[in-house]
């Protein structure tokens, strides 16, 4: 079965979800992912991200019980489904693949 | 616990986004906001919410427009067109008043000075083209419950092309600072559309509190 080509953002937020496991939600995936790329992403942004994740069926969601600190809404947890890790598995190779031959570390442009 | 701007949680709830995807936005920066408030101060942490929710805006409006049928294109044309009139109507309505209660007190020169739109000075214009597109945008939100602000956005939009031909097509030598008036009459719209959807919102509670 082919796996659906994900962007650059989309991979990141794939990875976040793999490395919070339980703990993956909105916010915390933002700030791993913010984190991770030094970029400030908006809350508007992860979830567009999430959601055409879980279209391509790369990952899946449920919403939990409403918590006071949320003002009384759900928390929506993700995980990755089976192609999931499969899209994750194939970005890996690729990117192996990519940078194979680059025989030491890139060194940095001189000033 | 600190609570969200009202008026801003009111604009990003109105946006007309699944209910899944407008509750995780909302809930993620209701969660942040308290943890930003006990870092960084409760004003500081509300700043951060009213700007996250400007950039949170085009995401909530982009699912909106992706779940667009005929149907809903049908009914916001409805909407447009039904409170255009009636603002038009409103609009009328306040001007003959007006000269009613000018003529009664013999003040003719005022009476004049009405009856001429050109020589109402452009500020005037503005200020009165601002209240009149709140009252639209009001009315459009009101209009359109699923969407409040999606309606007086829509009414705004219309509103300043129809306003922009009309400067275009009829005035010879238009001040250009007359081509600020769609600007004025978007803000207005969605001023008057925020202002309707923080109403709802608030008997929403209201009936949630009495349930």
């Amino acid at each position: 079965m082919k796996t659906p080509s994900v962007g650059a953002l989309e991979l990141t937020v794939l990875l976040a979800v793999a490395r919070l496991g339980d703990d993956a939600y909105g916010l915390a995936i933002r700030r791993d992912v913010s984190a991770r790329t030094e970029r400030d992403y908006s809350v508007g942004a992860v979830y567009a991200t999430l959601q055409r994740l879980e279209d391509k069926g790369l990952l899946r969601s449920h919403t939990t019980d409403p918590l006071p600190v949320r003002g009384g809404r759900a928390r929506r947890m993700f995980e990755l489904t089976a192609a999931g890790r499969r899209a994750l598995r194939e970005a890996q190779r690729v990117a192996e693949s990519v940078w194979a031959g680059v025989g030491r570390p890139l060194r940095p442009e001189p000033i | 616990m600190t609570h969200p701007p009202r008026l801003a949680e009111a604009f990003l709830a109105s946006l007309g986004a699944h209910s899944e995807f407008r509750d995780a936005v909302l809930g993620d920066l209701a969660e942040e906001l308290a943890l930003r408030a006990e870092w960084d101060g409760v004003r500081a942490a509300r700043r951060w919410y009213c700007r996250e929710a400007i950039r949170a805006t085009p995401y909530l409006l982009r699912d909106w427009a992706r779940r667009l049928s005929m149907r809903d294109v049908r009914a916001l044309a409805g909407v447009v067109l039904t409170s255009y009139v009636f603002m038009l109507m409103l609009t009328l309505t306040v001007l003959a008043v007006a000269r009613g209660v000018l003529g009664a007190a013999g003040l003719s020169s005022a009476l004049e000075w009405i009856a001429q739109p050109d020589r109402i000075p452009l500020a005037v214009n503005f200020a009165f083209g601002s209240v009149a597109a709140m009252v639209g945008g009001y009315i459009a939100a009101w209009l359109h419950p699923r969407a409040p602000i999606v309606g007086a956005l829509a009414l705004g939009v219309v509103w300043s092309l129809v306003g922009v031909t009309a400067i275009a097509l009829l005035e010879r030598t238009p001040n250009p600072w007359t081509y600020l008036m769609p600007f004025v009459v978007t803000m207005g719209t969605l001023t008057g559309g925020a202002l309707r959807a923080r109403a709802s919102a608030s008997w929403d509670q209201i009936q949630r509190n009495a349930g």
